[in-house]
């Protein structure tokens, strides 16, 4: 039975929960019913029953153990654990469902359903069931790692025993309903990847968007005008006055809206004119189908964005400088070497020609661009104040960011 | 504090050229490209909002913030498609596990000069001591 090590980082992020046997198949997730809010400072005091529960699976040989809380950071913080160890088959879910967050059905519904487009958990039953700070490539690992052995509010440690024991077991083992055995490791290497942000609600508002005058004012208690206390008729007038301008504010929206439907026509014309307006629509490009011929494309794909950004550097201080001309003449030796790639390439022809004369506008368009090392350097100069970092080195870089496939051994 | 707005507003003008260009391409259709929108219109936002506050001359701040409007209509000009997805789990995009919008933003990294934080008073603390003792070396930084 192939057994392979986890990643180096493994297990790439903290949280509540013990480390066991990297080569056992099985990870134990106790779900734990705590009031909203109150871990993870009283992370110290988890029921005992709760941690009797994470450490039975310990001891009985899971791989990893813990609690789970939330149904965002905490079941991504899961799967970071699980993708970096191979070896982890199954995902025995137990304990009490946690009141208002009801991660139990989150991570069910993530294993059986999978995230939507806008990165929620589909068919939970969860408040904010979002997994914004993990790849999705790790999402699609998980689900395709681990086979949920679902136990949601078994409380016994003997029953969670006999369940990690079956996990490892080599022969087909009933337990509950399900058939459990080792069946090894996953057949792709472990995935590394940790937790980018702490992101829960992406469209927040950050605290220097908000109008700190305006939040004052706000806060400002009824009762006091520019911080002393108001008396008697003075309260009155303040309260009335306000309430004067709200009224305002009411009826000019409701001017606006008496407008729009008094003149139903001329709305509906500008309606009509803003869906006339031409949509952006997106070139249509015929999809590469060889890996050679997807090189050539990505490789295309990079320094449309590198010309872009060498043409505004250009129409800044760089055009003086030294840096933006290195990196153009790097560009085109690069450039150089595709073009020839492609000529030894086995595309047939008329491809090859088409991407030949990408090729060649890119160069074209780049010989137009500045080519003069001996500028002096414009950091040197005291132009560009911008600190080490370079913007013509940087955008050059952007072709780094094209690493499949790799260059086809035939060429 | 003018070299802050003036980096900034460079930084901006290279981004938004490179995003301008992947979205011509299948970024059009890509969560990635969405984002990186809308963190550079959050970003010039964020830059306006500073200029108004700070005390640079009237001229140059109006002429600064023009350059921080047409960057904005730049920005809000993106072309992006009506429903976007991430282009790799969508299989369109093959290029690795990197990100050209998100690349583009990441130009904005490369601005390390001037910040716009107030000194702090250890700082200010730190020069009053070298000038009173002449020294020559430079004032330590203070993190």
């Amino acid at each position: 039975m192939l057994k392979v090590s986890p990643v180096p980082n493994y297990p790439a992020e903290t949280g509540c929960f013990l480390r066991g046997n990297d080569y056992s198949p099985v990870a134990v997730v106790v779900l734990l019913n705590a009031p909203y809010g109150t871990l993870p400072p009283e992370v110290q005091s988890i029921p005992p029953e709760i941690e009797k529960l994470v450490r039975v699976a310990i001891e009985t040989g899971a791989a990893l153990s813990g609690t789970l809380q939330t149904e965002n950071i905490g079941i991504e913080k899961i799967i970071c654990n699980v993708v970096g160890n191979p070896n982890i088959r199954y995902l025995v879910l137990c304990g009490e469902e946690v009141n208002g967050h009801n991660t139990g059905t989150a991570l069910k519904a993530l294993i059986k359903e999978g995230i939507n487009d806008k990165r929620t958990i589909v068919g939970s039953q969860a408040k904010t069931p979002y997994l914004f700070n993990i790849p999705l490539d790790a999402i699609k690992r998980f689900r395709e790692q681990t086979t949920l052995v679902d136990l949601t509010r078994e409380m016994n440690p003997e029953i969670i025993a006999k369940a990690v024991w079956s996990c490892y077991q080599e022969n087909p083992t009933p337990f509950q309903g399900f058939t459990l055995c080792d069946p090894g490791a996953f057949a792709e290497t472990g995935l590394s990847c940790c937790l980018t942000w702490r992101v829960k609600h992406p469209e927040e508002i950050e605290s220097w968007e908000i109008d700190k005058e305006f939040m004052m004012k706000i806060e400002e208690p009824l009762g006091k005008a520019g911080g002393e206390t108001m008396k008697g008729n003075e309260q009155i007038l303040s309260l009335t006055k306000r309430l004067l301008k709200v009224t305002e504010e009411l009826a000019a929206i409701a001017r606006l809206c008496i407008e729009g439907l008094e003149r139903p026509e001329e709305v509906l014309e500008e309606k009509r004119l803003e869906e006339e307006k031409p949509k952006p629509t997106l070139p249509v490009r015929e999809e590469p189908l060889t890996e050679e011929e997807l090189y050539f494309a990505n490789q295309l794909r990079g320094y449309r964005g590198v010309l872009a950004a060498f043409k505004a550097l250009d129409r800044d201080i760089c055009h003086d400088g030294c840096s933006l001309p290195a990196a153009v003449i790097s560009a085109s030796k690069r450039l150089k070497n595709v073009k020839a790639s492609l000529d030894k390439s086995s595309l047939p022809e008329k491809k090859k020609e088409k991407l030949r004369r990408e090729l060649d506008e890119f160069e074209g368009a780049l010989q137009g661009l500045p080519q003069d090392t001996s500028q002096p350097c414009q950091k040197s100069v005291g132009n560009c104040t911008i600190g080490s970092g370079c913007f013509a080195n940087a955008s050059l870089d952007l072709l780094k960011l094209v690493t499949e496939p790799a260059l086809p051994s035939i060429v | 504090m003018d070299t802050y707005f003036k980096n900034q507003l460079r930084g901006y003008d290279v981004v938004l050229a490179t995003l301008g260009a992947f979205s011509e391409d299948i970024c059009r259709n890509c969560i990635g490209l969405s984002g990186a929108q809308t963190k550079v219109i959050k970003g010039l936002k964020k830059v306006r909002m500073d200029l108004e506050k700070s005390s640079i001359p009237e001229m140059e701040k109006e002429k600064t913030l023009n350059h921080v409007e047409s960057s904005l209509k730049a920005a809000e000009g993106l072309k992006l498609a009506e429903e976007v997805s991430c282009q790799k789990t969508a299989a369109q995009c093959k290029i690795g596990p990197g990100c050209f919008p998100l690349g583009a933003l990441e130009l904005m990294k490369q601005i390390t000069e001037p910040t716009i934080l107030p000194e702090k008073e250890v700082t200010k603390m730190a020069k009053l001591i070298c000038e009173v003792c002449s020294a020559e070396e430079a004032v330590p930084v203070v993190h």
